[in-house]
């Protein structure tokens, strides 16, 4: 799993992974649906990631408090990776 | 007797046996012996023909003879189709059936039997009559005849043969009652029991899928279930001559009318259906059995208790525990070593309370004690051993030629050795580090390259580990490096390692949740070292070989807790599972700007509302516009394109509470925009018009702009929230008053007036405050 692929989880939507880190030793992900014609953007989510026994994933929602957490955290990093962009 | 009449008296008694009991009654269960019965009576009619040439026989034994064939006849009838059926796999049911209809079919010949004898009688009588009449016709004919009125018709029988007729017109009518009885059974029979045909499955034994299908939660058993039920409509719906199944599951009785030729389809379906009904049916026992807790351990109350609060808080735990009487009950062992009952719910409950009561009164840990002199550790050390020798606990062992308690040996064998390691410092103890844990360990090789380093020894040289140079004598460069390597060790095995201060302010619920994460998102996630396969709730998985201890442990926690703790209480959280990943179709997605990404986050986190309608290109484009717009780019076709684009998007976000609400409306705040968004000269007299403000482009602090167009009736909220939170008005949407119906038409065609535009001279916040007041006058506009 890269950033950048199209997931296809079980709610039959399709997904772009566009972030994914590392926090407090569990992975979050920020997906953004994917419409089937590629294109339309309907819905985003911020995810963790299990690794399952088979070597396969799943996502699971997250509770309030942690969802605060994570998003604060992305958005930090978010406005950073902006201003090396800017500065770039 | 004569033998003659034996005969008779004998064929008369084996009809009789033959109608009431075998015909009647035991028909289906007896076929061998109506086969010997009609072995035999073909036997005896053989005799009687015999007898019948030797001797001149009269009219009754003749008929009685008559009378046996047809017995004989439908005794054949009845053996050849019970035989038939049965081998064809009918029933009792469907032979008794057949047994009636073959009484009827013998009771029948019977009757048409007796008619023609009656018959005879009356033809024999108007002979005689006339006969009679022609020898003595002046003789009174009462006196040697008899009148009978039969079928309305009077009829003379000779006096002679009264008794014998008499006889025969009774045994006609109870024939007839018999028939007539006979019709209505076989009438019942067929609505009652053929029509439709019902078969008995059973019990239905369950079939398991896989052992994976107990894991399930309740919800996904009702899942299960619910398909094997369509399964069977399915089955139900289909054409074909239809049958009744009637089966047992899980105890209870069910019956299903399907087509025949599904059976075997059907009973694939409720044997696998049985181990869902049946597993449903344990839980919900179990749960109605289930001994509610009210007695758990709170392990974030011991951290703010004294060891004095802290015995007594679980001795009360123990004891409240040991007096509820509940049942079924189990034999525990106490920290007295004295056997309680306890309710089996609390088992696992009793173990933690008794275990954290031991370590409390006994452990001694050795991060505890470390910090303090080496006399007062021994001391500590010295006291603990006699507090546990003093202990007289059943059942004891013998160490060190002293009684111990077999609960407490381990933590005396613990600070012997404690002890015995204190008296030898600096040599390092390798067989004293593995009864310690993972982290104790660590924290004692640590404190022996500590204690090296502090030796006053030379020379020295610069020795590096974990990163840090430090100086060190050369006389125990050994013994580093041995510490070195098991350092290195065990800050591997630690990331698998159970944080024992966090798991004690954990519910179980929690704990549970945090043993699964270490299993699933650092053992199995890790791709370091060499790696070992384990079995994990049914599934064979593989982790790193220094996680083993670790895991064996975690996993035990798992299987402890899982029966106390509501599993689907984990569950709740809504999963979603990975069917396919691809790669990106169009490179397009893999430019998105951190600032877009921004966006989205921002957008779902903070304001609540979420993205829609918005195409993923436009999304882009439109953040790349603006920032091209924002950078004074020269390239403006291009630009105008993609806001032509962005525009087909309209108003593209929709917030929860119906306001309309624009992130990244930069593109309609630049000159460009201000073009695009009128798509036809303002007129003079428009130009004229007092203007009514449709929209507000609001900059947040952290340069995400907001849009909020007042057309709905939470926009003044929205724009009071936003600027509230730092946001400053950039630019105002307006259109002239003349041009309402038509902006109503189409919203975009929008003036936007950039604030500072407006009043170059004056300050953005201030002009912000002022358009602000404006609106609060005009209370909402539109």
């Amino acid at each position: 799993m890269e950033l950048y692929d199209i997931l296809t989880l079980d709610d039959d939507k399709d997904y772009a992974l566009l972030k994914m880190e590392k926090i407090k030793e569990e992975t979050y992900c920020l997906l953004v649906e994917v419409d089937k014609d590629e294109n339309p953007l309907e819905n985003s989510l911020i995810l963790r990631r299990i690794a399952l026994p088979d070597d396969t994933y799943e996502f699971e929602e997250l509770n309030e408090e942690e969802y605060s957490m994570v998003s604060e955290i992305f958005q930090e990093q978010l406005m950073n990776e902006i201003e090396e962009e800017e500065a770039a | 007797m004569d033998p003659m009449e034996k005969t008779i008296a004998d064929i008369e008694q084996m009809i009789e046996d033959y109608r009431d009991n075998v015909l009647q009654e035991k028909y289906a269960n007896s076929f061998q012996k109506l086969q010997e019965k009609s072995e035999e009576l073909k036997k005896r009619f053989q005799e009687l023909l015999e007898m019948q040439k030797t001797n001149n026989m009269g009219n009754l034994s003749w008929k009685i003879f008559r009378k046996f064939q047809k017995t004989m006849s439908s005794f054949k009838k009845l053996v050849f189709f019970a035989n038939r059926y049965i081998r064809k796999g009918g029933n009792k049911v469907q032979a008794e059936h057949i047994a009636l209809q073959n009484k009827y079919i013998h009771n029948y010949v019977m009757f048409e039997e007796i008619k023609k004898q009656i018959d005879f009688y009356i033809e024999n009588g108007k002979e005689v009559e006339k006969e009679f009449r022609e020898k003595t016709p002046y003789e009174d004919i009462q006196k040697s005849f008899s009148k009978f009125y039969i079928n309305e018709e009077q009829v003379l029988i000779p006096k002679q043969n009264v008794a014998i007729f008499e006889k025969l017109v009774k045994m006609r009518l109870d024939m007839q009652k018999v028939l007539e009885n006979t019709v209505k059974q076989l009438k019942e029979y067929q609505e009652k029991n053929i029509e439709p045909e019902t078969e008995d499955l059973g019990i239905i034994f369950p079939s398991i899928e896989d052992s994976k299908s107990f894991l399930l939660s309740d919800k996904e058993i009702d899942k299960k279930i619910d398909v094997y039920r369509n399964q069977i409509q399915d089955l139900q719906g289909k054409k074909g001559k239809q049958k009744t199944y009637q089966f047992k599951m899980a105890n209870e009785s069910y019956q299903y009318v399907i087509p025949i030729a599904y059976k075997g389809e059907f009973i694939n379906i409720i044997s696998n259906m049985s181990f869902y009904v049946s597993l449903k049916n344990l839980r919900e026992n179990a749960k109605k059995n289930e001994v509610k807790k009210e007695v758990s351990l709170d392990s974030s109350l011991l951290k703010t208790m004294n060891s004095y609060q802290i015995k007594t808080y679980l001795e009360t735990l123990l004891i409240r525990m040991e007096s509820d009487k509940r049942k079924p009950s189990i034999e525990v062992l106490n920290h007295n070593g004295q056997r309680k009952e306890i309710p089996l719910a609390y088992y696992n409950e009793y173990q933690k309370v008794l275990v954290t009561l031991i370590e409390n009164i006994y452990m001694v840990h050795y991060e505890d004690i470390m910090m303090y002199p080496v006399e007062k550790q021994k001391n500590i050390l010295e006291e603990t051993i006699t507090k546990i020798e003093s202990i007289q606990m059943e059942p004891t062992m013998t160490i060190n030629g002293k009684e111990i308690s077999k609960l407490l040996a381990p933590y005396y064998v613990k600070v012997l050795d404690m002890l015995k390691q204190l008296s030898n410092p600096n040599q390092i103890d390798f067989n004293y580090a593995e009864t310690l844990n993972s982290k104790e360990r660590l924290l004692y090789f640590t404190d022996m390259v500590g204690k090296i380093c502090r030796m006053d020894l030379q020379p020295k040289l610069s020795f590096e580990i974990l990163g840090e140079k430090i100086e060190v004598p050369v006389s125990h460069l050994y013994e580093l490096n041995k510490c070195k390597e098991q350092i290195e060790q065990l800050m591997e095995e630690i990331q698998y390692a159970i944080d024992e201060d966090k798991v004690s302010n954990l519910s179980d619920i929690q704990q549970y949740e945090y043993y699964r994460r270490i299993i699933q998102q650092k053992m199995i996630a890790s791709k370091k070292g060499p790696r070992i396969e384990v079995e994990y709730f049914g599934y064979q998985i593989s982790i790193p070989q220094k996680a083993f201890e670790s895991f064996q442990e975690c996993y035990k926690r798992m299987t402890l807790l899982k029966d106390s703790i509501d599993l689907t209480a984990i569950e709740e959280k809504k999963k979603f599972n990975v069917k396919k990943v691809r790669k990106p179709l169009k490179d397009k997605i893999k430019t998105m700007s951190a600032k877009t990404k921004l966006k989205i986050v921002s957008g779902i986190a903070s304001i609540g509302f979420k993205l829609s309608k918005l195409s993923f290109a436009a999304a882009e484009t439109f953040a790349r516009a603006g920032e091209k717009i924002q950078e004074k780019s020269e390239d403006v076709s291009i630009t105008s394109e993609k806001i032509n684009f962005c525009s087909q998007f309209g108003a593209v976000v929709i917030p929860i509470q119906n306001a309309h609400v624009t992130p990244a409306q930069n593109t309609l705040v630049s000159n460009e925009s201000e073009n695009l968004s009128k798509p036809y000269p303002l007129s003079e007299s428009y130009q004229k018009s007092p203007c009514t403000i449709v929209k507000i482009n609001i900059q947040m602090p952290d340069k995400s702009l907001f849009s909020v167009t007042y057309d709905m009736d939470y926009a003044q909220a929205y724009v009071d929230e936003l600027l509230n939170n730092g946001g400053v008005i950039e630019s105002v949407g307006v259109v002239p008053e003349l041009a309402e119906e038509s902006y109503k038409e189409n919203p975009q065609e929008t003036f936007n007036i950039r604030l500072n535009q407006l009043n170059p001279a004056g300050n953005n916040t201030l002009l912000a405050q002022e358009v602000r007041e404006k609106i609060k006058e005009n209370g909402v506009i539109r």
